[in-house]
């Protein structure tokens, strides 16, 4: 059973407001391009890590993730990130992984749909 | 201008704390603890943004080096961090952190306010 669902919202447009106004429309570029850098090799090394039986390193990799899901404004990503470092969700981790992977994609489809920087709210 | 050590191993956060913090003061940042006490000596931060999650040696370990080195002792030190627990602000504040600042930054004037108060405790 997917612990995510279609229907949970994917993103959040007021984190890239937030972004803008830390930094201006750059800011929010780079730490955009930061962001879909890093966070496939993120989800790649927690399935290696759970496929190593190292629990503590998806969790590891999970709370970084966490974080700049949080500021980008990737919801869902947020979600199945917390869930990933929950001890209660440990037999769903690969699920979880699975679900982050998909998240990502849906996350990259919301962010070519989200207003850009200076545009009206 | 006030000097501030970030140490953080996301990139993103670097980035971003940069953005936000990098026209008021005098930033030198650090991917990682060693790295950050390593340079204490020759940066000498008036304030230290420190992450908790840091691979290998943790934030908390760097701070007991920190308080260790008599040079540093009363060195101002932030805990920033994505653990967000209702208890965990006081677990970080009993670690020895002087504040306790989450991720992901939603309201910089909570940031800037307590780098403030803090440095207001150190002679410029």
């Amino acid at each position: 059973m997917p612990i995510n669902t279609a229907q949970d919202a994917v993103g959040d447009v007021n984190a890239l407001k937030r972004l803008e106004r830390f930094g201006g429309s750059k800011l929010r570029a780079e730490i955009t391009l930061l962001f879909l850098q890093e966070a496939p090799s993120r989800i790649a090394s927690a399935r290696a890590a759970l496929d190593a039986g190292n629990i503590e390193g998806v969790r590891s990799v999970a709370h970084m993730l966490k974080s700049s899901a949080g500021q980008m404004g990737a919801l869902g990503m947020q979600k199945l990130c917390e869930q990933l470092e929950s001890p209660e969700h440990s037999p769903n981790l690969s699920l979880l992984l699975t679900d982050l992977d998909h998240e990502l994609v849906r996350y990259i489809a919301w962010l070519e749909t989200a207003p850009q920087a200076g545009a009206p709210t | 201008m006030r000097r501030l050590m970030i140490i953080e191993d996301n990139a993103d956060n670097r980035l971003l704390l940069n953005a936000i913090l990098g026209d008021t003061f005098a930033i030198t940042e650090h991917a990682n603890g060693p790295d950050g006490l390593t340079a204490l000596a020759t940066e000498l931060p008036e304030l230290v943004l420190l992450d908790i999650s840091l691979p290998g040696m943790d934030g908390v370990e760097v701070l007991r080096h920190i308080r260790a080195n008599p040079d540093f002792r009363h060195l101002p030190v932030i805990a920033f961090t994505a653990h967000a627990m209702s208890d965990d602000r006081s677990k970080y504040l009993g670690h020895g952190f002087d504040d306790y600042i989450t991720k992901p930054i939603v309201d910089e004037t909570i940031l800037l306010g307590s780098i403030s108060r803090l440095l207001d405790r150190v002679p410029a």
